[in-house]
Order: structure tokens, then sequence, then C-alpha cells
């Protein structure tokens, strides 16, 4: 029953997905209470997996009795296992505030709108506990599809425009990842990850097609997470999109994609392979220069939901860094950033949310001036997420910075600990002014109907207690790393 | 005159074009395209059907609901076909190890429970495709 | 070398149409253009794949029944990129439902204009 726990959660929530347009006529509420449990219990499975997966090794499952490599596998490692629970968490407390968000939304946009969430996690969970190079590939396009029904889904205008913008670029991405998987399985004749990277390593390629797969799959995941200079699309989608969905995109899709990239590389190359390629150094200056190009930018935003986005770019490039610094405590501090970024940027998302709703729906920055009286306990949770992208000590950010200056200066790549440290200075400098707007600036005193913020308040509390005990979850990511690389 | 003419072709030719269609969807065990194309050849004709003789005749004979409910059925029943292996005790989408007789190869009830998730996903290509086509061309 | 260039032709002839239809995208500011662009550019991968599978001499992969070794092509290319072909409809409905939305939104269908509209909004 175990082996079939991983089938299960993606087939339960594809199912209840399929299903929630029937019933969200007359059942609304039970509709939105439903999903969100079911996620909840995704979570919950998640973590059964990651317990059993750090304990006896991972759980590989052969889909209709085929055994790899004619057939389809699914493998749940400590690494996949760790994402799933990552991800499954925030979107069930991403789904508890859809109903407040939703209030005023015609039953069918509601019932459709359940549909591409779900659809959307079953195909993320799909796609890191995947095995199979092709099986990958439909997830990816399944997660993108819903991703781009999720950017529409407001009426104005812009959200029409970025959403076609998103998907002309995402599906130019999946071509080129759709290249790399044709030309692997044609040099290789394998499509597991497992058969084609001894395939590789064995066969006497030129070693131009290992550079040409590496780079097709670099440039088409790379589209797809936001690496500079691919990211064209980030802004003007993240910040079109309804709240919640923000948050999902900013704090869980994009990451899912850079995670699937690390995976497909480890996977096919190997660390030390990777090196010898030259991608590494590649993934490390497009990372650095994410890093900056996205602070740099994010400063100079008046809407709130644009330099969010913008601050996403700068946060992945954290991640890919982290990835191509290689070694345990590189990819641990990926990982790290994976599970802490999308905690505070579905915070930041949710408690930003509240205030544009409070001003009307004006995105403007100058909105946020003295907020802190009127909506204390969002703006507490907003405060917190802020100073942990900035990076302070006892908060959640600093493990990162700790891991990746620490990891830089023993690979002997010099310029790494700089660029985390100017990168520190430049969130400083766009997260504390709004920070003191909020709380010394000034603004009329009126009565607010409706403070509450549903699911806020897990998402602070985990990212506080995060900050000030990292350690655990370290030593799992850690030895999810070592997984990775060997 | 070219529009009776169009009237007169289509409705000849499209109840040939359906059985090619349910021909190919019914056949993927034994040659080239199965669930996918099959429905998609069904869509196609619904498509014509609208383009010769108007959307409004089409949406009494398949209005707005019943391919909703056809799109989300199509897949219920894939998964549940799915689920018949793990019910039995195996791995999903088992079609030999959970017992389902394969018959002889080469014969149309052969191979299991292939037929049978064929068919589920002739019916959701098709009705997909519909409701594709009805959101381009309505007004609102 | 040019023998094996030759040799290897349907591999040639996907990797040019990849570039045409990367190149429409990229040049034309007619959203339909991109579009369709795009969809070249899909076409061009499923043909690198089917042909990849293709196997000198060898027969449709239909088993026959009477005759045990005979020499098939390989089926595992074709299934996938019936897949894909459907993944490949889907994203061009969806965005050409967008398009038509974009119309009746901003007007026009033309990339530049529509920078230009929404440059005038937000200044």
């Amino acid at each position: 029953m175990l082996d079939n726990l991983p089938v299960i959660i993606v087939v339960s929530l594809l199912m209840t997905g399929f299903l929630a347009p029937l019933f969200v006529g007359k059942f609304r509420r039970t509709t939105q209470v439903v999903a969100g449990m079911l996620t909840l219990a995704a979570a919950g499975a998640s973590a059964v997996l990651l317990y059993r997966a750090l304990n006896t090794g991972p759980v590989y499952t052969a889909l209709g009795g085929w055994e790899a490599p004619w057939g389809i596998e699914v493998v749940v490692t400590p690494l996949s296992a760790f994402i799933m629970l990552v991800l499954t968490t925030i979107v069930s407390l991403v789904m508890f505030y859809m109903p407040h968000e939703q209030e005023d939304w015609p039953n069918q946009k509601v019932g459709w709108y359940i549909t591409l969430v779900l659809l959307l996690t079953a195909a993320l969970l799909g796609l890191t506990m995947s095995n199979d190079l092709f099986n990958m590939y439909v997830f990816l396009e399944v997660s993108a599809l819903a991703s781009f029904g999720i950017v529409a889904a407001k009426k104005d205008r812009n959200a029409g425009d970025a959403a076609l913008k998103y998907l002309v670029l995402a599906t130019i991405g999946s071509g080129f990842v759709l290249f790399a998987i044709g030309i692997t399985y044609a040099v290789t004749g394998y499509l597991n990850l497992g058969f084609a990277s001894q395939a590789l390593a064995e066969g006497q390629f030129h070693p131009i097609i290992t550079w040409i797969i590496a780079t097709f799959f670099l440039v088409g995941f790379g589209i797809k997470a936001g690496l500079f200079p691919l990211h064209v699309w980030l802004p003007d989608a993240h910040s079109s999109a309804p709240t919640s969905a923000s948050a999902l995109l900013s704090g869980v899709v994009v990451k899912v994609y850079a995670v699937v990239m690390a995976r497909v590389f480890f996977g096919l190359f190997g660390g030390a392979g990777l090196e010898a390629l030259g991608i590494s150094s590649l993934i490390r200056i497009a990372a650095s220069l994410s890093i900056l190009a996205g602070s740099a930018f994010a400063l100079v935003q008046t809407d709130i939901k644009r330099m969010l986005a913008y601050s996403t770019v700068a946060q992945v490039g954290y991640i890919f860094l982290g990835f191509g610094l290689g070694g345990v405590y590189g990819v641990a501090a990926a990982l790290y950033h994976v599970f802490i970024h999308g905690l505070m940027k579905s915070t930041l998302f949710l408690s930003s949310g509240k205030v544009v709703e409070l001003r009307g729906g004006s995105r403007d920055i100058s909105g946020f001036n003295g907020v802190g009286k009127l909506l204390p306990i969002p703006m507490a949770a907003f405060t917190l997420a802020a100073l942990s992208m900035v990076g302070l000590p006892i908060l959640a950010g600093f493990a990162t910075k700790w891991y990746l200056f620490d990891a830089g200066l023993s690979a002997g790549i010099y310029w790494v600990p700089v660029v985390v440290i100017i990168s520190s200075l430049l969130n400083a400098a766009y997260f504390l002014p709004i920070v003191w707007r909020v709380w010394f600036g000034e603004t009329e005193a009126h009565e607010v109907s409706n403070r509450r913020v549903p699911g806020l308040i897990p998402l602070a509390l985990i990212l506080a207690v995060v900050g000030l005990i990292p350690g655990p979850i370290l030593r799992v990511l850690e030895e999810a790393a070592v997984w990775l690389i060997s | 005159m070219p529009d009776m003419i169009l009237r007169e072709i289509t409705s000849l030719l499209l109840p040939f074009i359906q059985m090619y269609g349910i021909y190919v969807v019914m056949h993927g065990h034994l040659s080239p395209g199965g669930g996918f194309a099959g429905g998609m050849i069904l869509g196609v004709s619904l498509i014509l059907y609208i383009l010769v003789f108007g959307l409004d005749s089409c949406l009494r004979k398949v209005p707005h609901r019943l391919s909703s409910f056809l799109e989300s059925f199509g897949t219920l029943w894939y998964a549940a076909v799915g689920l018949v292996g793990l019910l039995r005790g195996t791995s999903f989408l088992m079609n030999k190890g959970a017992g389902i007789d394969l018959g002889t190869p080469g014969e149309l009830f052969s191979s299991g429970l292939i037929v049978v998730i064929t068919i589920g996903v002739g019916i959701k290509v098709a009705s997909t495709m519909l409701s594709l086509f009805y959101t381009l061309v309505e007004e609102d | 070398m040019v023998d094996k260039l030759i040799g290897n032709y349907p591999y040639l002839i996907a990797a040019l149409i990849f570039a045409v239809g990367c190149y429409t995208v990229l040049s034309h500011s007619n959203l339909m253009r991109k579009v369709i662009g795009i969809n070249v550019m899909e076409t061009a991968v499923f043909l690198f794949f089917v042909a990849s599978g293709n196997v000198l001499g060898g027969q449709p992969p239909i088993i026959d029944l009477n005759n045990s070794d005979v020499i098939y092509v390989n089926p595992l290319p074709s299934a996938l990129i019936l897949t894909g072909i459907v993944v490949s409809v889907s994203v061009t409905a969806l965005a050409l439902g967008l398009v038509v939305r974009i119309h009746r939104q901003f007007g026009t269908i033309d990339a530049d204009e529509i920078t230009e509209i929404r440059s005038n909004d937000n200044a």
C-alpha cells in the first residue's frame, strides 16, 4: 500500500480537481473546504513518505507493473519527498485564503479556479517524483497550462496580455526541453534518468552532444523558472494574477521548476560532469546576474506586486547559485531557500493583498503608509517576512546566506560571497523603507471592517519557527543533497 | 446555392467521418491511432457540423452542460479504470497483473483494460475539442 | 562529413524548422504570427523525435502474427508524440482564446501597439 502512496496522492488530487466544477453550484463552501482538506492530507502523506525515504531509502514504484526501462518509474527520494511536503503545505495554506478572496466571484469561476489549482498541485507533485524524462515533460506541460489559467483569472486587460506573454515564452521553453529530451533519447535509447545517465557516461559521445543537451535543458527550464535574462515574463505575470495565484506562482511553481532542472542535471551528468562541461559556471554567472538585476529592478518599482515579482527573480537566483556551486552545502542552501522563500513570498503576497484590498485595489506602495495601526497582525507577518528576506540573524533567511557564503569561500570562487553581501544590502534597501512606512507612516484613521487574512498566521508561524531552529531541517536537507549528488 | 451544396454533401459525409473516428478509437490496440487521434476525428466532425449548419443547431444537440459533463466524465473514467488495479491489490494501472483476461492478440476484444481506457480518452478528447470551439466562437 | 550531414537529413530539417519557428515568434509583432511560430517550433521537435525512431528497412510496427523475425520500426516515439501533439493543440487553443480576449479588450493584436497602450495606462 505504501508503495502506491505517491500515485494515490496525485490521482486523488486530479480526480477531485475534475469533480469540483460539478459540485460547486450547490455546495460552494463545501467544495472549497474539501479541496483545502485534501491538499492538507496530501501534505501529511508527503511527510510520511519523507520519513520513510529518510529511514529506509527511496521508494521506487513502477507504473502499471512494467519495470524500468520499459515502463515509467516513479521514485520518492528524500529530496522529492521534501519538495512535495513544502509544495503541499504552502498550497493548502493558500487554499485556506482562497474563499476570502473569492467572495464576490461567480460560482462557475470558483469551480474552474479550484480545478486549475488542484491540477497545478497534482502536476507539480508528479513532476518532482517522476524518474522518466517524458513523464516529466507531460507534467511540465500540464502544470504550465494550469498556471496560464490562473494568471488569466482576473478580468482586467493587463491580465490577458501578461498571460499570453507567459504562454508564448513558456511554450518556447517547453520546446527546448522537449528537444533536449529528444536528443537524449536518440543518442542513448533510454528515457529513464538512471539508465540514460549510465549510457551517457559509458558511450563515447562527442562532447558537443552532452553540451547541447545541457544547454537546451538550461535554456528551457531557465525560461520557466525565471533565470536572468529569460525572466522577462515574470513581473507581468506574477503581478497581474489574483493574490492567491501570485502567492502560488512565486512561492511554489518557479521553485519546483528550478529543483527539477537540478534533478535532471545532477541525474544525467553528475556534479563532476557539470563542472567539466562548464555548465556549472554558466549557471553561477546567470544566477548572480539574476540576483543583482532582480534586486536592482525591484528598487525602482512603485507597484508592490511588481516589486515582489522582481524580488522573486532575485531569490530564484540564490537557488540557482546554490545548485551551481554544487557540493553538499551549496545544494542544501538551495533547497533550504526553496522552503523558506516559499513561505516568505506567500506571506508577503497574502498580506500585501490585504493592503491592496484596503486601498480599493490600488497597488501603489504609498498605500502602505501607516497601515500598521489599521491591520496590526497582517503587517506583523509582513514585517517578519520582509526582515527574513533581508537575512537578519535569528530569522529564516540568514541560514541560506551563511551557507552560500561558506560554500563560495570553500570552493574558492571569491566573487560569490561578494554577490551575497551586495544582494543583502539591496534587499534591505527596498524592503526596509516599506517596513518603516507601515509602522511610522501617516494615514487617516478609519475603521477596517474585515481584518482577517486566513492562512496567513500559520505561514508566519512556520517561518518564525524555522528561523529560530533551522538545525533539524538543515540536517534533512544535507542528506537530501547527498542523495542528489551521488 | 453553394450553401445548399455544402449542406447536402456534409450531411452525406458526416456519418462516415464519425464512423471512421469510432473505428480508430476502438482499434487503438491493433492499429495506429488510439484514443487521441480518434477523439480528435470525432471532435473535428462536430466542428464541421458547426461550420456548415451554424452554432445554434449544434447547441441544440450538444448543449454546454453536456459537453462540460463529458469532459469531466472522461477523466474520471480513466482514473477509475486505473484504480481497478489498486482495488485488486496490485499497483495503479495494472492490466495483466490484476488478473484481467487478455484474450488472443489480434482480436478486437483483447488486451484487457486498454480498450476501456481508449474509449474514455476518445470521449474526453472529442468533448474537449467541442468545448474549446464553443469558447472561441461565442461572443461573450 | 557532408555525406553524414546528407544521410541524417531529417534531423537537419527539424533543426532548421525549429530555428525558423523561433525566429517567427521573436521577430513578428502580430500576436497571431507568434502563435503560429510556437506551433511551427513544436512541429519541428515532433519531427525530430519521430525521425529518431526510424529503423532502416523496418516495417510499420503492427505485429504480424505469422512470421516472427521481422524488423519493426520503433513505435515508442510515435506514441510519445501523440501525447505531445495533444499538448500542443491545447496550448494553441488556449493561446487563441487569449488572443480573442486581448482583441476585445485592447482593440488591436499588434504587440507594439499593446505595449504603448499599457504604458499610457500606467503613465
